[in-house]
């Protein structure tokens, strides 16, 4: 009984504990600080991207990808007749065709 | 109106309307973080993020509450942030342990070892206990315990902070309350036997 009460004492201690916080002042640069990190933040910004629009973002995300469809058009519609021609190149060059078209053979 | 004009100056990024608001609001910010945190440094950080946010954000305010509630908003869902953040940290730094992978990291625990400048050296230890226990909380009565008891919020600015209705704000209290009495007792039950 008397540890209960004890424990019961020993709480509201600990609760009466919040009530004697005292308060903390605020280091007197702060104002100075976030000023500070805001401008540098604005700065960063204003330097590096600020030119870099989102008309300008389209504009080259859309040069980025009509790229990327001609190469890819260019090379599927070509690769069948220059591959056979790439051949006959080497085929030629090394006097590997069996072949020929000349009259003589 | 008055208010309106003051935010109308703050989304055009007028300088001056910036170090007025700073001055009417650092103390009670950084009153918010360190009630949440209690750590002067890692309080003051907290603070800083919390108006460099209002500044970026400004724009997006609609009005739709007090300005200082909103500013309160902001600071209260920092500090859940940073604790989460810290809590995740612990758990890793566990998880490595056992995985044999040690990494060096803070190994004290945050919410007993904590450098509040405002409590008095006798009570460090009562404060260190209650702290802990506070932050075993479910989050909800964790954040509306804190902003009443030691932040010192009225009910009312905790109703527009939270969003919650008075009824529930005082529900809530009356759980931390029962639920902070039951966790000591057990705490002073097991120091003593």
């Amino acid at each position: 009984m008397k540890n209960k009460e004890h424990i019961n004492n020993q709480v509201d201690d600990t609760f009466k504990v919040l009530d004697s916080i005292d308060e903390v002042k605020v280091n007197s640069f702060f104002k100075h600080k976030v000023l500070q990190k805001l401008n540098t933040k604005k700065e960063i910004k204003s330097t590096t991207l600020s030119w870099f629009t989102p008309q300008f973002q389209l504009a080259a995300l859309s040069i980025v990808l009509l790229l990327n469809i001609g190469t890819i058009f260019y090379a599927f519609s070509n690769s069948d007749t220059s591959s056979v021609s790439d051949i006959d190149t080497f085929a030629q060059e090394y006097s590997l065709q069996t072949k020929s078209d000349s009259l003589i053979n | 109106m008055e208010e309106q004009d003051f935010i109308n100056q703050l989304i055009a990024g007028n300088q001056i309307a910036f170090g007025k608001l700073l001055d009417e609001f650092q103390q009670k910010v950084f009153s918010t973080c360190i009630s949440f945190v209690p750590n002067k440094e890692d309080a003051e950080d907290i603070a800083q993020e919390v108006f460099l946010e209002v500044f970026k954000s400004i724009s997006k305010f609609k009005g739709d509450s007090k300005l200082s509630t909103w500013i309160y908003r902001i600071a209260t869902n920092k500090c859940l942030e940073f604790i989460r953040k810290k809590n995740t940290k612990k758990r890793f730094a566990f998880m490595q342990t056992i995985l044999g992978n040690e990494i060096p990291f803070d190994k004290t625990s945050y919410f007993t070892e904590f450098t509040h400048p405002g409590i008095l050296l006798e009570n460090k230890e009562k404060s260190a206990t209650i702290f802990k226990a506070i932050n075993t909380l479910p989050e909800t009565q964790r954040v509306i315990f804190t902003l009443a008891k030691i932040d010192g919020k009225s009910y009312q600015e905790i109703v527009e902070i939270t969003g919650k209705s008075l009824s529930s704000v005082e529900s809530v209290m009356f759980r931390a309350k029962k639920g902070l009495q039951s966790k000591l007792e057990n705490f002073y039950k097991k120091e003593n036997s």
